[in-house]
């Protein structure tokens, strides 16, 4: 089954797809920066104080903060 | 000026090797600057053309669309938006990673569509081939409609290629197209699009008028009343900012994905995780990651610290020199001392930190470069995050162990505004190197040789103790900061972490050229003018008082039958007690008295306010121990100075720990003081810093010592 989850919900070393973003002013950044509809995104780690994500999407890497996380929707298998 | 055929602006996203080629095309021909009405560093640079013609190139700071999210990124929009800004470029050379064209098309869209002539400056086409991607750029020149150059910013292949390109665009010029060039229509709000062009009727394409939409009040060629008329239209017709944006970008990113599919190829290389993703298991451990960081940073402190040694001697010997001179072919008179100890001494005080300025940027350079510095803000970016600061910010802190200036400039790479001042607000607390020689003379005098259980030095734990001191008291007040400064801005981390790469010498050498020429330049100035101010304070008096004491000093060092030493120190004690800052330290005395300072330490006060190592000077000077700025000798005669009210020594414990917490708390740095408001545009922040420190360092003196003399101590 197919289920829709924000992104800050998911546990590390998951591979998702994202569906969609809220409407927040992180989002233009985000899709700028290619995190955008259609990715598949993998939640490699958590940084040592927590908070933090490190992403990896294509050949890229990326940290984001949770709070920014929440914004994204993404789809994963359960 | 010379003649200049035209302008280019070196467009790109963070990452795509910009900086390279604009250091390949310009080489050392560069200056920085600011963009006008912005505290943005402006680099631009000459290119000169086979045909002797010359092009100025300004590289602009990377941005990953239109849509900014830090003051970097807000000018290339302010600038490419008004064709009437003297920095509006003539041509577009616009760099883009071939490993990430996709993304990196999106900007590239965006800025033709504000009609601006642009040709693509296609990076690193052959890494991209070996990781089996493959580009038919005439294909892409077709669908772009700009040309397309494969280059490499590295190896500086397809520069000749790229010059002949800008070469034959400066024959026949072409204008700002004021056709759309649009290669994405754009119905989003055409009812706000036309209703701005009806407001600016200057603006000829659509998407001029909806960045004009977008970004209305933070535009700076708007008069305040267009302002209010373009919020209000865009009110009245329903226009939303957020939704726009995305769904903009979203319409690019189909017509990217299209042109992307036909023009590129790929084949599957693939052989597991990159050494990037690899090594990145170690250094963004959730262990290993802070230790490696620790690491990193100790090894960047000690060789701040140890290897700027010589050449800082060397500063001071060559004015040491430079002033004997002076001296020597000027006489006695006024303006050789003004230019001796006023002005080169000023200079020379700039100067010599620039060892530690060169070598502080090129080791924050090298790790920049390599992308490391990424992963630190990243590791940290949530404890710092707790005190107002971000993950960058611990990079300044430690480096302002060494000197707070560099450790200041540094903070530039702060994007969020908010927590980029806290930084440079808080980073002066970290105790510097300036304050090593204070520190010395007074734990010298406070604290036994011994060492506790055989091995650990009492002093060294002091010292330790006075550097915990400051950087807790950087923590906590970042941490108030946090609370009492408002923040427009929404603090962000978002950050590409870039693959690893060997750092590129000719970029690492040029950012420390570009930093310590414009540190000289621009804090120069002012420390010079305060220096001389000082100079003047210390070497006149009130009318007849220096030649009283001058007269009465030589007899009273005749009945005392003094040797010729002897004597010289005694004028130049008496006379500085006469001069104005003597009078100053006098007038001081009834305000630091609660502190236990007499107005001897007053005037070591006044004088350190030019450079905290300036104490142990003035010291030497009010105890006629002459130019020698030995500690020893200093500490001694100081442990020697008795309080002619207690008849007791005046340096006891009390007022020995009462001055060590006055040094480690309060600004007394001119040029930190010019440097951040160079950095924050401003006099309102260097004169709060100020304030807020010297105010927290009397407090702590005060309490200090008031309770100790209370319970009897000393």
């Amino acid at each position: 089954m197919v289920q829709k989850k924000r992104l800050s919900e998911m546990d590390t070393g998951k591979v998702v797809r994202i569906l969609s973003l809220d409407e927040h002013p992180a989002a233009t950044r985000l899709l700028a920066m290619g995190i955008r509809p259609g990715a598949f995104i993998r939640i490699t780690r958590n940084a040592s104080f927590g908070h933090t994500l490190y992403l990896e999407s294509g050949t890229q890497q990326f940290g984001i903060r949770l709070t920014e996380a929440v914004n994204i929707w993404v789809e994963c298998e359960i | 000026m010379r003649d200049i055929t035209g302008r280019i602006a070196v467009i790109g996203n963070p990452n795509s090797g910009k900086s390279s080629i604009f250091n390949h095309l310009t080489g050392l021909r560069q200056k920085t600057g600011n963009f006008p009405g912005v505290t943005v560093e402006k680099l631009s640079g000459l290119l000169r053309l086979s045909d002797g013609r010359e092009i100025q190139l300004t590289d602009f700071p990377g941005t990953y669309s239109l849509y900014p999210t830090s003051i970097d990124e807000y000018v290339v929009f302010d600038v490419l938006s008004n064709t009437a800004n003297p920095d509006f470029p003539d041509l577009i050379l616009f760099v883009a990673d071939a490993n990430r064209l996709e993304q990196h098309l999106l900007l590239l869209s965006q800025v033709r569509d504000l009609g601006i002539p642009a040709m693509l400056a296609l990076n690193l086409v052959d890494a991209a081939s070996q990781a089996g991607m493959s580009y038919d750029t005439d294909k892409l020149q077709q669908a772009l409609n700009v040309p397309v150059i494969p280059v490499n910013g590295r190896s500086g292949a397809g520069m000749d290629d790229l010059q002949y390109h800008i070469k034959t665009f400066f024959n026949h010029p072409e204008p700002v197209q004021s056709q759309p060039v649009t290669f994405v229509y754009l119905p989003v709000m055409s009812q706000t699009v036309k209703e701005i062009k009806a407001i600016l009727p200057d603006l000829k394409l659509d998407f001029q008028a909806l960045i004009v939409a977008h970004h209305a009040n933070q535009l700076s060629f708007l008069q305040p009343e267009t302002v209010n008329q373009i919020t209000e239209s865009c009110n009245k017709s329903g226009f939303n900012s957020l939704q726009s944006q995305y769904s903009e970008i979203m319409d690019r990113y189909l017509v990217i994905d299209q042109i992307i599919r036909s023009c590129k190829s790929q084949s599957d290389t693939s052989t597991g995780p990159s050494l990037t993703r690899r090594l990145d298991k170690i250094v963004t451990h959730v262990w290993f990651g802070p230790i490696l960081f620790f690491i990193f940073l100790f090894f960047v402190f000690q060789a701040v610290f140890t290897w700027s040694t010589l050449p800082m001697k060397w500063i001071e010997a060559l004015f040491h020199n430079l002033g004997g001179a002076v001296r020597y072919a000027l006489g006695q008179g006024w303006l050789a001392s003004l230019l001796a100890d006023g002005v080169l001494a000023g200079l020379g005080g700039v100067l010599v930190f620039i060892p530690q300025i060169a070598l502080l940027f090129f080791l924050i350079a090298l790790l920049e470069e390599s992308g490391y510095m990424a992963r630190a803000v990243y590791l940290f970016d949530r404890m710092m995050q707790r005190f107002g600061l971000n993950g960058r910010s611990l990079v300044a802190l430690v480096s302002g162990t060494a000197c707070a200036i560099p450790a200041i400039m540094s903070a530039r790479t702060i994007t969020n505004r908010k927590e980029r001042l806290i930084t440079i607000l808080v980073t002066p607390f970290i105790s510097c190197s300036a304050r090593l020689p204070v520190y010395a003379v007074l734990v010298g005098m406070m604290v036994p040789a011994g060492f506790w259980g055989g091995f650990i030095s009492y002093q060294a734990l002091a010292f330790m103790g006075l550097y915990i001191l400051g950087a807790g008291a950087a923590f906590i007040a970042a941490w108030v900061f946090k609370k009492v400064l408002s923040g427009a801005e929404p603090g962000y981390l978002l950050i590409e972490l870039p693959d690893y790469q060997m750092p590129h010498w000719r970029n690492v050498l040029q950012t420390v050229w570009s930093k310590v020429t414009s540190f000289i330049r621009e804090a120069g100035q002012i420390i010079i003018v305060i220096s001389i101010i000082l100079w003047f304070l210390a070497s006149f008096g009130p009318h007849g008082k220096m030649e009283k004491a001058l007269v009465d000093a030589q007899k009273e060092a005749f009945d005392l039958k003094l040797d010729q030493t002897a004597t010289a120190n005694k004028i130049a004690s008496d006379q500085l007690e006469a001069s104005y800052a003597g009078h100053l330290g006098k007038g001081l005395e009834p305000l630091i008295r609660p502190l236990g300072f007499d107005w001897k330490i007053g005037i070591a006060l006044v004088t350190s306010f030019a450079a905290r190592e300036v104490f142990v000077g003035t010291m030497a000077t009010i105890y006629s121990i002459g130019s020698s700025d030995d500690e020893q000798s200093i500490r001694k005669r100081m442990m020697e100075e008795i309080n002619p009210e207690t008849g007791k020594r005046r340096y006891n414990v009390p007022v020995s720990l009462s001055l060590l917490l006055f040094y480690v708390f309060a600004m007394q740095c001119m040029s930190t003081l010019a440097v951040v408001k160079k950095e924050t545009g401003s006099w309102k922040w260097p004169l709060l810093q100020l304030a807020f420190m010297t105010g927290l360092a009397y407090l702590a003196s005060l309490v200090v010592f008031q309770s100790m003399v209370y319970l009897g101590v000393g």
